[in-house]
């Protein structure tokens, strides 16, 4: 089943290859923007640091980590769920996903992957670029075990992304207009782009689990350098499951309310 | 004729009340993170710093500074960003051609519409607000020149994305344009941290661009950190920048009419 699922995605890779080329001043713009907001999300924290030597207990180098890993999910993000997310809440509202349901796939596996935005790929490996210019940066060494715990909490996160987004999005089954919650997630967003260790009390129980944007990008920055890295990884472990299965449960339920155009 | 676009204004401003659900529920949550960063964000820094002021701005001061600066980025960015270039895509901007009024006016007026609307969540915020905030308190004086000084920035605003999406008459896609436009202005004006952090260089030649005169102005303004000097100073660079702008969008839109054909993407 994984391979048919590996077949059907290499499909959307050349179809989104061959729809790239015909959209050349997209491409290019979108890679602009994409740069210039990498450089002010690294410009703000070099300005913090103007009036600062730690934030949140971290260094200037640790804090650079923790940019390059929240804008490789970024980068990711843009790649592969972004653009194919968007349009969820406008099919609904049109009543147009009879298309997608009827597929004998995953209807949330096609409706996310359907379009792989490739110029988000080459900002990605910029994304990419960027986290390798602050582990070099970093005058600590790291083991590659770290590296690989790093990872693992990485695509967790990932992941934990792309559920929590499914989520902000459901209630458009419900409200039939707008885009659900989506705009709200656009603005929580925000918290993914902060140390989460800057977060106390209430507010720290929130952005690790109800809205956990702490645990997505701070989470596999804090496994490179934290002496006892288990409570990151079993929280990383526990919210993804949780909200995966919440994500299909509800997805699934959202899926009873649907009325199509046809209907 | 000013009849005719204050009855837009006021229809604009109607459209806009209709739509409570989403707005307030968006505000809110912006508002909630904004503050909620900020707060944690600098009161990290100032606890592990010791000091009692950064940049200039007191602790209080800079969540002040959050708090008011979400009402003015609401004010600023329109209601319905992409609204212009959709209708060049769509074909439908033909409709507005149709009207005997000027489009970009007319656009202009849209923006101040919601910009109204936006102004009396503010109204509505600078009464309540000082009950539990004790730091948040607006002198009539400061609200006056502020309020005269967002007449600039909303107009500055406009301007800026406007040119983005004039761009449509010429290319298939604008959103990475005007998402750009709104990084730049937003970083560039002092939404992301007030521009007295930046390093002195850059405060002196961001001084000389539109950009702190979008924002950071107003909202310092409102704040009650402003002299005649610098509210001089404001409208002087916001007037002439206000001119060369609108020069710019004025030829931008002749030469971008003579390229629209009304057919629709």
């Amino acid at each position: 089943m994984i391979l048919r699922y590996l077949k059907l995605y290499r499909q959307f890779l050349l179809f989104s290859i061959s729809k790239t080329a015909e959209f050349r001043m997209d491409f290019f713009a979108r890679i602009i923007m994409d740069v210039i907001y990498y450089g002010t999300n690294i410009y703000f924290f070099k300005v913090i640091f103007l009036h600062s030597s730690a934030l949140a207990g971290w260094t200037e180098s640790q804090v650079m980590v923790f940019v390059g890993i929240f804008l490789m999910m970024d980068g990711l993000n843009m790649t592969i769920f972004a653009n194919n997310l968007w349009w969820i809440s406008n099919l609904v509202n049109k009543g147009e996903l009879d298309y997608y349901l009827l597929r004998p796939v995953s209807s949330l596996f096609f409706l996310s992957t359907r379009e792989v935005a490739i110029n988000s790929f080459i900002n990605l490996l910029f994304a990419g670029g960027i986290f390798a210019w602050a582990i070099a940066s970093y005058p600590h060494s790291i083991s590659w075990d770290r590296y690989l715990l790093m990872s693992f909490l990485f695509v967790l996160g990932f992941l934990l992304y792309f559920f929590l987004r499914i989520i902000f999005i459901l209630p458009v089954f419900w409200t039939h207009g707008g885009k659900g919650g989506e705009l709200v997630f656009w603005t929580l967003n925000r918290l993914l782009e902060r140390p989460d260790r800057i977060f106390r009390s209430w507010m720290r129980v929130v952005v690790i689990t109800i809205l956990p944007f702490g645990v997505m990008s701070s989470y596999p920055a804090h496994v490179l350098w934290e002496a006892d890295v288990w409570p990151f990884v079993t929280g990383s472990v526990v919210v993804t499951l949780v909200f995966g299965f919440l994500t299909v449960a509800l997805w699934k339920f959202a899926l009873r309310s649907y009325s199509s155009a046809s209907s | 004729m000013r009849s005719i676009y204050l009855s837009f204004f006021v229809l604009e401003f109607k459209k806009w009340m209709g739509y409570r659900v989403d707005f307030w529920l968006q505000f809110v949550a912006n508002l909630f993170v904004e503050v909620s960063i900020a707060y944690f964000l600098w009161d990290s820094i100032f606890t592990f710093q010791g000091v009692s002021q950064i940049g200039g701005f007191s602790f209080d001061q800079m969540l002040v500074y959050y708090v008011i600066g979400s009402f003015v980025g609401k004010m600023i960015r329109t209601g319905d960003e992409m609204q212009m270039s959709r209708e060049i895509y769509e074909g439908t901007l033909t409709n507005v051609l149709l009207y005997p009024l000027s489009t970009l006016w007319l656009k202009l007026v849209v923006k101040f519409s919601y910009a109204a609307l936006a102004y009396t969540q503010f109204l509505l915020c600078v009464i309540v607000l000082p009950f539990f905030i004790q730091s948040f308190t607006i002198d009539v004086l400061s609200l006056v020149v502020g309020t005269y000084l967002l007449l600039y920035s909303i107009a500055l605003a406009y301007l800026l994305n406007m040119l983005m999406e004039l761009i449509a008459f010429w290319f298939e896609n604008v959103w990475t344009m005007i998402v750009l436009m709104r990084f730049v202005t937003q970083f560039l004006g002092g939404a992301y941290l007030p521009i007295s952090l930046y390093p002195q260089k850059v405060q002196d030649y961001l001084s000389l661009s539109p950009f702190p005169y979008t924002f950071s102005t107003p909202v310092k303004t409102l704040m009650g950190d402003w002299s005649l000097q610098i509210f001089i100073k404001a409208q002087v660079i916001s007037v002439v920048w206000i001119i060369a702008l609108s020069l710019l969008l004025a030829l931008v839109w002749k030469r971008g009419q003579l390229k629209y054909t009304g057919a629709g993407q």
